[in-house]
């Protein structure tokens, strides 16, 4: 589905399979945490990835940046594949590629200066040609994702969770990358906050032609940031389309039931909200992505 | 309509060795038997160390000072002794928190530990017990309760250890369920089923409910009463269609407004309520969301606002010394 075209990043029938060992009653089994997703991702695009906990969305992140490796499939960056680099070019292509964590608390060495720690990709990648040159990077770095230069010398426990959020965002940036996994990256922050670092996110594509893969649960931000959405079930990719289709023309069962739970801020829609049941069977999962609408693929 | 719940100017301070932290600044509210209270903030706004405090579940090594009255069914919780509180928690107050894991003991059966709850509390055989703890399982939607009581909390899927949790909270049938942020860890179709459990429970067991969450969805659906707190202060209540169509606060409106709404898009940007948080160590003197109000007067600044009546719009109270302009929902 994604032949022919300039994509940014592009994956095709992406497979982990982890092997259960097996015991005295049992049998060794193949697991499925994601089993043959294909999808890719446009220059300046968000793509958007949802499903419950344990449908695979983190580990086709990880598989897309190179943490994990795939049992099968392909992961093309920039006209690139990534899952059969030589050992010479693995760090030209992951300076363009870039990871934000869910948790900022834990994403942070908490005896490293913030300063540095947003320098240190640029150390390992030998960018800059002085430790002043690099310093100098970092204040521009602070800047752009709203932090205060003059706090570069601190420590992490001195930041609040979107502060922190903030500095891991300026690290990613560091090397200058076209591509962002975000995994959750304001699951764990307080909603007041949350629209802070959404807004930043927004802010960064447009200046510097990002494109980012959102991993989320919260089905209204996903909504309001993302340009397409895939909908991940139990490590199959049941849906994906146009944000306007997946939202207002939910085809798979799956889907239809996922949004009809989200709770809406309107306590008269939310009291009239009637959700819509999905009982998961081989035979209501479906087997072959069907085009049903331009760009909108369903599993049926 | 009798009053379960009569908390009246709670506050709880902890020391620390840089000094006291101001968690709970002189909370009031009620709560009716039978209604469900929703209580909506950020960390720090101490929605939840405030009934940690009135119920004795705060970390025994954290040295603090709780002032104030919190009366249950005419009882001050705060005069009773250990063991006093121990017999009305898990008997009249259930609690059910975010994380079930850290709740339940990994090494004992669910349903040793439902029937430990039961036999503290009630003069049942353990035969009795076991069999009170099945129809509970069953009662919160677990299926197959008689096999499912003899397994161990890891056994149970993150959206089953709640029901769990719940199961193990309304045991006694008490008179007050407090969700602390129950649903939060959750994936959006459990939560919606978890809602839904609540929601009857309390219904079929006439049962107060206080729902504590930061997700202002959750509470459009299972709310009567909506609390906005912030800085260990009320800063706005009211009936729950009175705070959604009509907020008073600037927090309370900055809250609302910064939920994508269904038929927004990127196009527009996210309003974004500026700043953070206040530290509570040094908490201000005035409206505690002033720093981040672009609309605070000098007064603000200087002076906490008390809680005043809502013109026009009854049971409806806020913590302001300005006026916002009508609220539009489509004029955000």
């Amino acid at each position: 589905m994604s032949a022919g075209h300039d994509h940014l990043l592009s994956v095709s029938d992406l497979t982990k399979t982890y092997r259960t060992r097996g015991g005295l009653f049992s049998k060794a089994s193949d697991f499925h945490a994601v089993k043959n997703v294909g999808f890719h991702v446009g220059r300046n695009e968000t793509l958007g990835l949802v499903g419950e906990s344990g449908s695979g969305k983190s580990t086709i992140g990880r598989m897309v940046m190179g943490l994990t490796a795939p049992t099968a499939g392909q992961v093309t960056f920039d006209g690139e594949d990534v899952t059969s680099l030589p050992a010479s070019r693995v760090k030209d292509v992951r300076r363009k590629m870039q990871m934000v964590f869910q948790d900022p608390y834990s994403a942070l060495s908490p005896r490293m200066r913030v300063g540095q720690f947003v320098a240190e990709p640029m150390v390992v990648h030998g960018i800059g040609d002085s430790e002043a040159d690099r310093r100098e990077q970092v204040v521009g770095l602070f800047r752009r994702v709203g932090l205060n230069p003059d706090f570069m010398e601190r420590y992490p426990h001195e930041f609040s969770g979107g502060q922190r959020q903030r500095i891991c965002i300026a690290r990613a940036l560091a090397l200058g990358p076209k591509f962002i996994v975000a995994d959750e990256p304001i699951t764990a922050l307080d909603v007041s906050i949350q629209a802070q670092i959404v807004n930043l996110f927004q802010d960064l594509q447009q200046e510097m032609q990002m494109s980012y893969l959102f991993i989320a649960h919260d089905l209204s931000m996903v909504r309001y940031l993302c340009q397409r959405v895939a909908v991940m079930l139990r490590g199959r990719l049941v849906e994906i389309g146009p944000t306007a289709a997946i939202f207002g023309d939910p085809q798979h069962p799956y889907t239809q039931s996922l949004l009809s739970a989200v709770p809406i801020a309107n306590p008269r829609l939310e009291r009239a909200r009637k959700r819509i049941a999905y009982q998961y069977s081989p035979e209501t999962l479906g087997n072959q992505l069907e085009e049903v609408s331009s760009g909108h693929f369903v599993l049926k | 309509m009798s009053t379960l719940l009569d908390i009246s100017d709670l506050t709880v301070r902890f020391e620390t060795r840089r000094g006291f932290v101001h968690a709970v600044n002189g909370v009031s509210y009620t709560l009716e038997k039978g209604k469900t209270l929703g209580i909506v903030g950020e960390s720090g706004s101490g929605k939840s160390v405030h009934f940690l405090a009135a119920l004795g579940l705060l970390p025994p090594t954290v040295k603090r000072e709780i002032t104030g009255r919190v009366l249950f069914d005419g009882k001050d919780l705060l005069t009773l002794s250990d063991e006093e509180l121990s017999d009305i928690r898990g008997r009249d107050i259930g609690v059910v928190f975010q994380d079930p894991m850290s709740a339940l003991n990994p090494v004992l059966t669910v349903g040793r530990q439902l029937r430990e709850v039961l036999m503290r509390h009630q003069p049942l055989s353990k035969a009795q017990a076991e069999a009170r703890a099945i129809e509970l399982l069953d009662l919160v939607g677990i299926p197959e309760p008689q096999r499912r009581v003899r397994q161990y909390p890891h056994q149970f899927s993150g959206g089953m250890r709640q029901r769990v949790m719940i199961a193990i909270a309304i045991s006694c049938q008490p008179k007050l369920l407090i969700a602390d942020e129950a649903t939060t860890a959750l994936d959006v179709t459990v939560q919606a089923q978890i809602v839904d459990l609540i929601r009857d429970l309390s219904a079929k067991m006439d049962m107060s409910v206080i729902w504590i969450t930061h997700d202002l969805g959750v509470l459009a659906g299972i709310a009567d009463q909506v609390q906005v707190m912030y800085g260990g202060r009320v800063m706005e209540r009211g009936p729950v269609d009175a705070i959604f169509d009509n907020p008073r606060n600037a927090y309370t409106r900055g809250l609302l407004n910064s939920v994508p709404s269904l038929d927004e898009n990127a196009e527009k940007r996210l309003y974004q309520i500026p700043g953070s948080p206040p530290d509570l160590s040094k908490p201000p003197v005035g409206d505690p969301f002033a720093p981040r109000n672009p609309d605070a007067t000098e007064r603000c600044f200087a002076e906490m606002p008390p809680l005043r009546a809502v013109e026009g719009s009854p049971g409806h109270v806020v913590a302001a010394w300005y006026e916002l302009p009508p609220y539009a929902e489509g004029s955000r």
